[in-house]
């Protein structure tokens, strides 16, 4: 009877919108990195959600969200099993902002607050660190929790019922936190039944009475439409089975035959039940009714190691109805049985493995386990849905330890699985930056080349030219030198003019074209000599241009010069890479030896429980030898009695002998 | 027949006192070994993640470095008008990524998580970024939706976020794709 509904609440509490003005809190994610957070997060990735905020914070971190993002890192990890991390990022966050009193500053609502440190208490409750846990849930505000999730303040009364009684402390504590339960409420139940049940030692009386005035207010409150109907029937029952066996104890038959008639048949109490009332009415001497009890166990699957009672009690039950023969045979069987199952039991403790364990556990769908993959359900809190396939593992599963045990090593798996996943993409980056260096030096020799056929060098010595004579003809004022193309092409056909007149004949024609030609020359003349401030301004800025186009070309030489004899950024990345590679080789020794510890531990627990599962088994295999021994004696001394009066025939006088011997 | 008494008793001792817990927190019989082990898992999977981050940031730093650097992330609003089922995004008429969502990855998106859909690299210029989506619209009706934005790749890392809401005005869903700086 899980009840996962106040598991689920833990990633929701972190989630909600925390500002100290939820009205002003926007809805969307501020930041890319927390808005990819959140979709792990929500999804319940709490190692990919965890890994990807580190990565944000190593970026800059998380911007537009206040002390939220640490707040859902403190409940990632709670869910991830990472309690003590997130205790202290709880402290130093909550508390802080609690002294704070600044609510600009803390962007962690009230409530919120409440709740992380609710839920940080119960998380330490189920880790059974009470001390831590106590801290934690003191640190509640009850009034605030109270008006704000009712559910929560009678879980936390519970809790911290629950821890007084656990650290052994006064009763008074406990019963302190029952009356501030409403009545009738299912903690409270708990509570009661827990404290009633802590005095048994002592005041058995007692207890009977708090379990009969608390099973009847349970019958009092069931109600099919409540959704705790099935939840307050099972403790109801358990309650009864309780009240029954205790009375049992004090020789009540009839009273515990009583309680145990109210526990339905298909109740998970029933089998327990069923024993109990065969053993209270095998006391009345109503053998008939406890006859009838054991055989409806025996039909039943002995599904719990400790059912394996049945087939002892049964042979006992035929033997006080004075059916020796009956009672032989079912002692027989019975120890025909014991010894089966101590052999196995044998057989499984020599040869246990976490193979073994594992084959002897299924999923929820009925797949089998194989711890590490993803797709194992598990709670809040990290422990598997699994269930037994071998009943003598039944028991063990559904202790608080072996279920610890069993989420470590799933969690142990899972990080193996991470690590050889970088291991691989490790050797492919190694890979990678192998074959992007001998890229590199192939670009390298390419470029070398085009630089060589482009006679670079060259066109910086003429560059380098080029400034020499623009310098030289500005500090001479050579306007020609400056003239413009046009201004060229002018002075060309003014010189074919000249050259064509010296040609000419002398005459008055002559004369008239020379004047005419000197005439345009001194135009010409003036013309440069106005133009040069123009002209000379257009060199100068091509030159610049030049000048800058030189150096940059120059620079990226440099660079590309800087860049073929070092290759910082790729051995940076390389060493990166090995760097990664040593620190992945450290942990995954270190995981192995994890691991192996964890395995150890498990198959240890279930090699104990197994051991004593034998123990008790080869107690009633001893006992129902003896048994055996002791009817057959009997039998044998009934019969010889009546042979004296009528002589057996020599066959049936040696299969006795030979049944004595068995 | 005493030996019946006494195994009961024993068998009696262990349900008497069991105290009772709601669900799975069933009774503890010991709590000195698993707090051990407990601390060094704790302890290892702080390890494991501060490795897991280092990386992840080299696995970027070395595939998509941040002058190439671009990536796509999708938001959903509420869904009031779009049941999300698939999207599929193309750059420069090439398809990047295609996704199929779970329900529980549209819830994750609806309470305010944002899918990183592409993280990859392009060159500097201008591109066109195209996304489809596909889902259940307004009445139970297929909806399909393309968006398109033309950008301009710089040497900065570019992030862009599909937006998919709802508009009351027109109870249909929008998608937009809007660029982050």
């Amino acid at each position: 009877m899980r009840i996962p509904r106040q598991f689920l609440c833990l990633f929701f509490v972190f989630s909600l919108p925390a500002s100290a003005d939820d009205e002003a809190v926007p809805e969307r994610a501020q930041d890319l990195n927390y808005g990819t957070v959140l979709y792990e997060y929500y999804q319940g990735h709490a190692f990919e959600a965890l890994t990807a905020l580190k990565v944000a914070t190593h970026k800059g971190g998380i911007k537009g969200h206040g002390d939220h993002p640490a707040l859902v890192e403190g409940g990632l990890m709670l869910s991830y099993g990472m309690t003590r991390d997130a205790k202290a990022i709880f402290e130093s966050l909550l508390e802080e902002s609690n002294s704070q009193q600044v609510p600009t500053a803390i962007s962690v609502s009230p409530s919120s607050r409440n709740q992380a440190w609710f839920y940080l208490g119960k998380v330490l409750y189920l880790e059974q660190d009470y001390l831590a846990a106590l801290e934690s849930l003191a640190k509640v505000d009850s009034v605030l929790l109270r008006t704000d999730a009712p559910a929560l303040f009678q879980e936390w009364l519970y809790l911290k019922g629950q821890i007084s009684q656990h650290r052994g402390q006064n009763l008074s504590a406990l019963a302190e936190q029952i009356e501030l339960l409403p009545e009738g409420n299912l903690w409270r139940a708990y509570l009661r039944y827990n404290q009633a049940v802590s005095v048994a030692d002592k005041h058995p009386e007692m207890t009977i009475s708090q379990l009969q005035s608390l099973s009847q207010s349970l019958g009092n409150t069931l109600d099919k439409e409540n959704s705790d109907f099935e939840e307050r029937r099972a403790l109801r029952e358990q309650c009864l089975l309780t009240l029954g066996q205790l009375q049992l104890q004090l020789t009540q038959y009839t009273h515990a035959i009583e309680a145990f008639k109210q526990i339905r048949l298909d109740s998970v109490f029933s089998d327990q039940a069923l024993f109990a009332y065969s053993i209270a009415a095998s006391n009345m001497k109503q053998y008939g009714l406890a006859l009838q009890a054991l055989n409806t166990l025996k039909a039943r699957s002995l599904f719990t190691p400790w059912l394996q009672q049945v087939p002892y009690a049964l042979a006992y039950v035929y033997e006080q109805l004075k059916q020796p023969e009956l009672a032989l045979d079912a002692y027989r069987a019975a120890a025909s049985h014991y010894h089966q199952v101590s052999e196995q039991l044998e057989f499984d403790h020599q040869t246990l493995t976490e193979q073994k364990i594992m084959r002897a556990l299924k999923l929820d769908d009925a797949a089998p386990l194989q711890l590490g993959i993803e797709p194992i359900a598990n709670d809040a809190y990290g422990h598997l849905k699994v269930e037994p396939l071998d009943f003598n593992i039944a028991g063990l599963l559904s202790s608080e330890v072996f279920q610890l045990g069993l989420r470590d090593l799933h969690e142990l798996y899972k990080l193996k699985f991470s690590l050889a996943r970088w291991e691989r993409q490790l050797d492919s980056f190694s890979l990678m930056l192998e074959t992007r260096g001998q890229l590199r030096d192939q670009r390298i020799e390419e470029t070398v080349a085009a630089i060589e056929s482009q006679q670079a060098e060259h066109w910086v010595d003429q560059q380098k030219d080029y400034l020499a004579q623009i310098t030289q003809a500005k500090r001479d004022e050579d306007m020609a030198f400056f003239a413009s193309k046009q201004q060229l092409e002018f002075k060309t056909q003014i010189q074919s003019v000249f050259d064509a007149l010296e040609r000419f004949p002398e005459g008055e024609e002559k004369n008239a074209f020379i004047q005419k030609i000197r005439r345009i020359k001194a135009y010409y003349d003036w013309w440069v000599a106005d133009q040069y401030g123009v002209n000379l301004w257009q060199a100068e800025k091509q030159l610049i241009g030049l000048t800058h186009a030189t150096e940059e070309f120059n620079a990226r030489h440099v660079k590309l010069k800087q860049q073929i004899q070092s290759n910082q950024q790729n051995a940076l990345l390389a060493s990166r890479v090995n760097e990664g590679r040593e620190r992945l080789k450290r942990l995954s020794l270190e995981l192995d030896r994890r691991l192996d510890d964890a395995r150890l531990q498990l198959v240890q627990q279930v090699r104990n429980d197994l051991a004593m599962q034998r123990g008790e088994i080869q107690q009633y295999l001893l006992a129902s030898r003896k048994a055996q021994a002791r009817l057959s004696d009997l039998l044998y001394v009934q019969h010889n009695q009546v042979k004296r009066v009528t002589p057996d025939s020599p066959t049936e006088a040696k299969s006795r002998e030979t049944e004595v011997e068995q | 027949m005493n030996f019946l008494k006494l195994r009961v008793l024993i068998v009696f001792a262990y349900s008497t006192f069991a105290a009772a817990e709601p669900a799975s927190e069933s009774v503890i019989t010991d709590d000195s070994e698993p707090k051990s082990i407990a601390i060094s898992v704790e302890d290892l999977k702080r390890q494991v993640i501060q490795l897991n981050r280092d990386l992840f940031i080299l696995e970027e730093d070395l595939l998509f470095p941040a002058n190439t650097q671009f990536a796509v992330y999708l938001s959903l609003d509420t869904g009031k008008f779009l049941r999300l089922d698939s999207t599929k995004l193309k750059v420069d008429d090439e398809i990047v990524a295609a996704h199929l969502y779970t329900e529980r990855q549209i819830k994750a998106l609806q309470r305010g998580g944002m899918q990183r859909l592409h993280l990859g690299n392009l060159k500097t210029g201008e591109h066109e970024v195209t996304v489809f989506v596909e889902g259940i619209g307004p009445n139970n009706r297929p909806y399909k939706h393309a968006a398109s934005l033309m950008i301009d790749k710089g040497t900065d890392v570019k992030a862009l976020e599909v937006r998919i809401r709802d508009e009351s005005s027109t109870y249909q869903p929008s998608v937009d794709i809007v660029e982050w700086d």
